[in-house]
């Protein structure tokens, strides 16, 4: 197992390699200017920008340029964003806690939900429990979820008034929103207090970001349930007089979960990327907006960041996930 | 004396003339909502062809003194800031979204195919170089890559990929072939070895030929299955991108630019919203449940 891990962690590098390649020339390629913002701007004539483009080196050749990007790199140095000047690493620290906050409560919220209701979903197969919940499931995995967090807004925050402004709770005097629209806590007079406030804030996007995931979950999990149950274990199991509740907990569900670790280990690295429709709609600060903002600047470096710690993890959690399957099931064997 | 025997069920199949795929169609018939699926879309599709044309739209007409009017007899979707018919917009936008996601769907499908099938039947390098190729495209957070992409594509920078909807078909496809082509590399891997391969090598039949007419025909179920599935994928991922602003640019409209307008707009027009979202709704879920029933009409242990 040590040897295999060893392995596929010796040829993760030369796949990073390859990808750092690909993503720097298509983002090289792309006509974008990061200086753009300052040819507006009339204390910076022509003839600084032309300045400015000669120190960044960007009229460098793209392989040359990749160079310089790739050995600042291997040293530990992830450059600086063109647009703000700051190092690029305190650019995703900045951004970084706001979407694992946000995205992890959705993560843990979708799991504990779906965990039990794909359980149950399975054990009374063809009920009426059961229908309702595959239909849902299947609804939830349909709907594109940027118009799911419109809906959202449109009932809870445009619709619906909260009930407790002007107490204690929410001294802000109506009308005020149920839930807000948007933000992390409340800007401007009358600030909830600050947990209340969070928790408040939460509430949307949380829900916006767990349907996709509680869906995918439940059938995840109600499909490797059903397997379970058919097993020869379980009928011995009933067969030598357990109860029901002992063969569910202590012999199905810790193989019925299976399947549910590896989507697990798999879905980890998006919770970096942050969860772009979710930020946007929201006017969340988080990694998505990170992303898009600077590409849309052509801001190079901190793009190459994003992207280049985004690979890194999705290939470390593929190996989490396979060495993950191999511990659970003492049948898998890696060699 | 023989009395002519009862038809046995054998009989009677035999008398049908059944095919893989008159067997395929009792199945799907009787899996209610991919029915329901299909029937939903075929109503969707008539309509993004003929209502922009019975109701002579022009995209490009504004009436700004209907503009925000609610949904009514009239409107029955209601108006948008323009005061265009958010009903007859939807379905011009519906012509877009459906004509992206069923071209995406099919360039991925392809592509996705051929790499898969070279994969599978020459084994060895061709094998190893064309999937390490796939896993490092998996590597990439995809909405990242589409960003990027899109931002390439439309700048112009390959002239002839750059006009109209072309971009985000590309874009579409080029993340989204790699689940394909692993399907399609499993099976043939597992119908190479088959004994009627080897009687058609026997008999003389070139690569190409095993390649495109013995083996790909019995692939075809997890391909239409697959491709089935990734229209409704594709066309979320047209409508989130042009929602981003980075998809297909007004005044074309579709599903999702329609969407992104409607962002500003929900605190008094909700309808400028909803409708759109809905179309998307209905069309993915459709997509979907017809390829859950294509996925059960078509698999093999069900036959009867």
């Amino acid at each position: 197992m040590t040897r295999y891990i060893i392995r596929r962690l010796i040829q993760a590098v030369p796949v990073l390699f390859i990808v750092s390649i690909i993503v720097f020339t298509l983002i090289q390629i792309a006509p974008n200017n990061p200086l753009a913002a300052y040819q507006n701007n009339p204390n910076i004539t022509p003839e600084d920008l032309l300045r400015l483009e000669e120190e960044y080196g960007f009229n460098d050749p793209i392989h040359i340029k990749y160079i310089k990007w790739i050995s600042q790199l291997l040293r530990g140095n992830w450059g600086d964003s063109f647009v703000t000047h700051r190092p690029v690493i305190t650019e995703i620290a900045e951004r970084f806690p706001n979407t694992l906050y946000l995205s992890g409560i959705a993560f843990l919220l979708a799991l504990i939900i779906a965990i039990p209701i794909g359980m149950i979903s399975a054990i009374r197969q063809y009920s009426l429990f059961d229908h309702i919940v595959t239909t849902i499931a299947f609804m939830g995995q349909s709907i594109p979820i940027f118009w799911f967090g419109l809906l959202l807004i449109i009932f809870f925050s445009v619709n619906m008034q909260n009930p407790f402004a002007g107490t204690a709770l929410f001294p802000h005097p109506p009308p005020l929103p149920l839930f807000p629209g948007g933000g992390m806590t409340t800007l401007g007079e009358y600030p909830p207090d600050p947990l209340v406030d969070r928790i408040w804030h939460l509430v949307l996007p949380v829900t916006m970001l767990a349907v996709f995931q509680l869906a995918q979950h439940v059938r995840y999990m109600r499909a490797g349930m059903l397997d379970v149950l058919h097993q020869d274990y379980i009928r011995t199991a009933h067969a030598k007089g357990l109860r029901e509740r002992a063969v569910i907990l202590k012999h199905a569900f810790k193989n019925a979960a299976l399947p549910l670790v590896t989507i697990i280990a798999l879905e980890i690295p998006s919770l970096f990327n942050g969860a772009l429709f979710t930020e946007t709609i929201f006017s969340w600060p988080g990694m998505g907006r990170l992303f898009f903002n600077s590409a849309e600047r052509g801001d190079y470096t901190v793009l190459m960041g994003i992207l280049m710690i985004s690979a890194t993890l999705i290939i470390f959690f593929n190996l989490v996930a396979d060495v993950a399957y191999a511990f659970f099931d003492p049948r898998i064997r890696y060699d | 004396m023989a009395t002519p025997t009862p038809p046995t069920a054998l009989s009677r199949a035999a008398q049908r003339q059944d095919t893989l795929y008159s067997i395929a169609w009792r199945h799907f018939r009787r899996h209610k909502p991919a029915l329901a699926g299909t029937f939903v879309l075929t109503l969707l599709v008539l309509g993004a062809i003929f209502i922009p044309v019975i109701t002579n739209y022009d995209p490009g007409k504004t009436h700004i003194l209907d503009k925000y009017l609610a949904p009514s007899l009239e409107h029955p979707m209601g108006t948008d800031g323009l005061g265009r018919d958010m009903f007859i917009r939807s379905m011009e936008g519906g012509r877009i979204s459906l004509l992206v996601g069923l071209s995406a769907m099919l360039l991925a499908i392809t592509f996705g195919t051929v790499v898969g099938a070279l994969a599978g039947f020459y084994g060895g390098m061709v094998d190893n170089l064309l999937m390490r190729f796939a896993d490092i495209m998996l590597t990439m957070p995809t909405l990242f890559i589409a960003i990027v992409l899109m931002q390439l594509l439309r700048a112009g920078v390959i002239p002839f990929l750059s006009a109209g909807i072309m971009p985000i078909v590309i874009v579409i496809a080029i993340t989204r072939w790699m689940g394909v082509s692993r399907l399609v590399r499993a099976s043939y891997l597992s119908i190479k070895q088959k004994e009627f391969i080897e009687a058609a090598r026997c008999a003389g039949a070139k690569n190409w030929r095993l390649i495109v007419r013995h083996i790909l025909p019995n692939a075809m179920s997890p391909i239409i299955v697959a491709a089935t599935l990734s229209v409704g994928g594709a066309i979320i991922t047209e409508a989130g991108l042009s929602f981003l602003g980075m998809g297909v640019q007004p005044p074309t409209p579709t599903w999702g630019n329609m969407l992104r307008n409607a962002q500003s707009e929900m605190d008094y027009a909700p309808w400028t919203a909803i409708f759109p979202g809905l179309f998307i709704f209905l069309t993915v879920i459709s997509f979907n449940y017809i390829g859950d029933g294509l996925r059960d009409a078509l698999d093999p242990h069900h036959v009867e």
